[in-house]
């Protein structure tokens, strides 16, 4: 063979070499563009498949909290919820110490009441839930794709469960945690951790939600455990039980239900 | 006149001992009723300076701006209309504090208290640390300091197991409600100012306001400290009028007719301001720039002054009862007196003395008696406050507030002091009355006849 066919052939081979990894390289863009989730959507997804739109939601908590001082302490709590309104109240049945004290959002306005006091006093969202690692807002309506943005992601593994472990970036600064980072399900969409981090960046919480349950078109944690990341030894559980769709009389989200319910 | 009271001196000497035991039970009446009015007196004051030096001034102004134009931020930005107003109050000022607060949580390990922490600016207020009381460490502050160096009261410290040198995680909200941690090295600790409860922590402005989210050269409370308390209400008053006139928005909560249900919640968010709690709220009526709200230390002691009123009330109530049982012991004494000297009043009368002087010879030694027994009274009460004044109670716990470095102060007022013993003049000789007109009413032939 001389050495001119020999160039050729080499010349040939490295077009054919080029073009075949462009070729793969065009594809493999195709597909990694193809499989490209939208996180945002994701995040609604989460929203919209733990709210329960039209329907009333009622349920009996029961928080159990582990506090390095106080030791082991036990509420029930009543739930009621009407998320197209933004509307809920929540009702301490146990301890005897607290039974009658409820927390009622009627819409922009939480209100704390004291069965012993007989009085209504403004309370926050933010606010711890009875001394519990729980907020409030735990226990309202989901409304992370309205308070924040998706800043970065990547895949993972957590347990068996092939989850997108997302970065947010609250969108406004009356959101009480200015960075979230959230594990959810690649298929279901479902959190199953959720980190909670202060504007220093610092880890303040987290919040593991090991089990969901289906209520009508909702699925929602059965079972919340947060840790608080500051506190040594301290975390809070919370298990949900006697849930129920029915619908609720409008008469539930007043103070005056609060009063008759707490006496 | 003189006549009259030489008799009454030699007649109230005869009966030593019956005007003894009477002189006593008023000067005991004297002695409790003055240590009750010169110890609330002195609560008083020592719980306005105590106040004055734990929240940094004797008049406050804070400032609110809108976010969004509904929400409600603690913040003051620009305080040039401040600066102006204190140039007019003139040499009246002692100082400007100018501070920041927040109602945090300090965490160290498995502990937590919840604490005020008082963001101050180091470099202004370098008369601050002398009021303290260094328990461990030192308060010295210059321009090498840590930023992040944390004054902790002796209470907190105890709660948190924590020592000198060490670090605590810090969390609380953001003027806008966010949630934030940092850290802070303890640097002191001290002892409480007013109590376990209102006692703050103290770190430096600068750090204080990057945590709750201000900008350099912003803060929350503008507070004036007076050269003289007297002049309080008088700078307060020429403060307000000063920032109206630059036309700042600016309202005085306690001075304007308020429900008591508006009072009680703006008193509660005063508080809430002053120690850092806040938070973040919503608004009806949206306004520009900075609404200011100007109160003094006065207008908040207003319940506190009110309640020692009450205490005082109460005393002097207790202290009537008391001389009106002692004004009986007045009454039966004198009768027994008139009785026994029936004859030597017959004799007197026979002589040519007139009605009122009789009646004036009783009612002079009732004077006498009331009078010795108060002057007795007070002079116990000053010996006993001179003792418990020297006594330290720095350890009695929820005490601290009424206290001026651990003692108790007594001040005596001469308004209540006249008017303790006006009560006592008066009593006594209407007790002394009726035997006296007796006395008075008695015919010549009839007493120098008489035999008890």
């Amino acid at each position: 063979m001389n050495n001119k066919n020999v160039r050729t052939g080499w010349v040939a081979a490295a077009l054919a070499a080029g073009v075949l990894t462009l070729m793969t390289m065009a594809g493999t863009g195709t597909a990694a563009s193809a499989a490209e989730p939208d996180i945002a959507a994701v995040v609604r997804a989460v929203d919209e498949q733990s709210n329960f739109g039209d329907s009333d939601f009622s349920a009996v908590m029961t928080i159990i909290t582990q506090d390095p001082e106080r030791g082991t302490e036990k509420m029930v709590v009543r739930q009621f919820r009407r998320d197209r309104e933004g509307k809920f109240l929540l009702l301490i049945q146990e301890p005897r110490a607290n039974m009658g004290q409820g927390y009622l959002m009627d819409e922009e306005s939480l209100w704390f009441y004291d069965p012993e006091s007989r009085r209504f006093s403004h309370t926050s969202l933010k606010e711890h839930f009875a001394g519990s690692d729980a907020r409030t807002d735990d226990f309202s309506r989901s409304s992370l794709s309205d308070d924040y943005r998706v800043t970065g992601y990547e895949t993972g593994v957590l347990g068996s469960y092939d989850v997108y472990i997302i970065d947010l970036e609250a969108v406004r600064d009356d959101v009480t945690d200015p960075f979230l980072k959230i594990w959810v399900t690649q298929d279901t969409h479902l959190v199953l951790k959720m980190e909670s981090y202060s504007l220093t960046r610092r880890l303040m919480r987290t919040a593991l939600f090991p089990n969901y349950v289906r209520v009508g078109d909702a699925v929602i944690p059965r079972v919340m455990l947060f840790v608080d990341e500051l506190v040594q030894g301290s975390q809070t559980q919370v298990t949900l039980d006697q849930i129920s769709l029915s619908d609720l009389p409008d008469t539930v989200f007043t103070k005056a239900f609060v009063e008759r319910a707490s006496r | 006149m003189r006549g009259v009271f030489r008799i009454a001196f030699r007649n109230t000497r005869r009966h030593g001992r019956r005007a003894v035991l009477l002189g006593a039970a008023i000067a005991f009446g004297v002695m409790i009723i003055t240590l009750l009015n010169a110890f609330t007196s002195g609560a008083i004051e020592n719980i306005k300076s105590n106040l004055a030096y734990a929240v940094g001034g004797h008049v406050f102004i804070s400032g609110t701006e809108l976010v969004d134009g509904r929400r409600e931020v603690d913040r003051i930005g620009d305080d040039t209309v401040l600066r102006a107003a204190v140039e007019q109050a003139g040499q009246r000022i002692e100082s400007i504090h100018r501070r920041s607060t927040a109602f945090a949580t300090l965490i160290f390990g498995s502990k937590t208290a919840v604490q005020a922490v008082e963001g101050v600016n180091f470099a202004e207020e370098t008369e601050f640390s002398r009021g303290l009381q260094v328990r461990e460490g030192a308060v010295v502050f210059d321009g090498n300091t840590d930023p992040r160096s944390l004054i902790l009261p002796a209470s907190a410290a105890e709660r948190l197991g924590v020592q000198v040198g060490e670090t605590v995680l810090v969390r609380l909200q953001t003027v806008t409600g966010q949630q934030n941690v940092g850290e802070l090295r303890v640097a002191a600790i001290v002892e409480e100012l007013i109590g376990s409860s209102l006692s703050g922590a103290y770190t430096s402005l600068e750090y204080l306001n990057s945590l709750i989210g201000l900008a350099p050269g912003e803060y929350q409370l503008f507070n004036v400290v007076v050269r003289n308390v007297q002049d309080i209400d008088a700078v307060a008053d020429d403060m307000y009028h000063a920032m109206r006139a630059a036309g700042a928005l600016v309202e005085r909560p306690y001075a304007s007719a308020r429900s008591e249900e508006e009072l009680e919640d703006e008193s509660m968010q005063l508080i809430g301001q002053l120690f850092g709690q806040a938070g973040v709220r919503l608004v009806e009526e949206p306004w520009e720039g900075t609404k200011f709200s100007l109160t003094t230390l006065n207008e908040m002691m207003e319940p506190v002054v009110a309640a020692m009123g009450v205490l005082d009330a109460i005393a002097r109530g207790i202290f009537v009862v008391l001389l009106v049982i002692t004004a009986v012991g007045i009454l039966n004494t004198f009768r027994m007196i008139m009785l026994e000297r029936v004859r030597e009043i017959g004799t007197m009368r026979a002589f040519g003395m007139q009605k009122g002087t009789v009646r004036g010879i009783f009612l002079w030694e009732a004077a006498i008696i009331a009078a010795a027994g108060g002057a007795v009274g007070l002079s116990a009460a000053g010996v006993i406050a001179f003792i418990v004044s020297r006594l330290d109670f720095s350890g009695v716990p929820g005490f601290e507030f009424f206290l001026d470095g651990g003692h108790v102060t007594f001040v005596a007022t001469p308004g209540d002091l006249i008017t303790n013993m006006l009560i006592v003049l008066v009593i006594s000789l209407a007790a002394a009355l009726l035997p006296a007109n007796a006395a008075a009413r008695l015919q010549p032939v009839e007493a120098l006849g008489a035999h008890y």
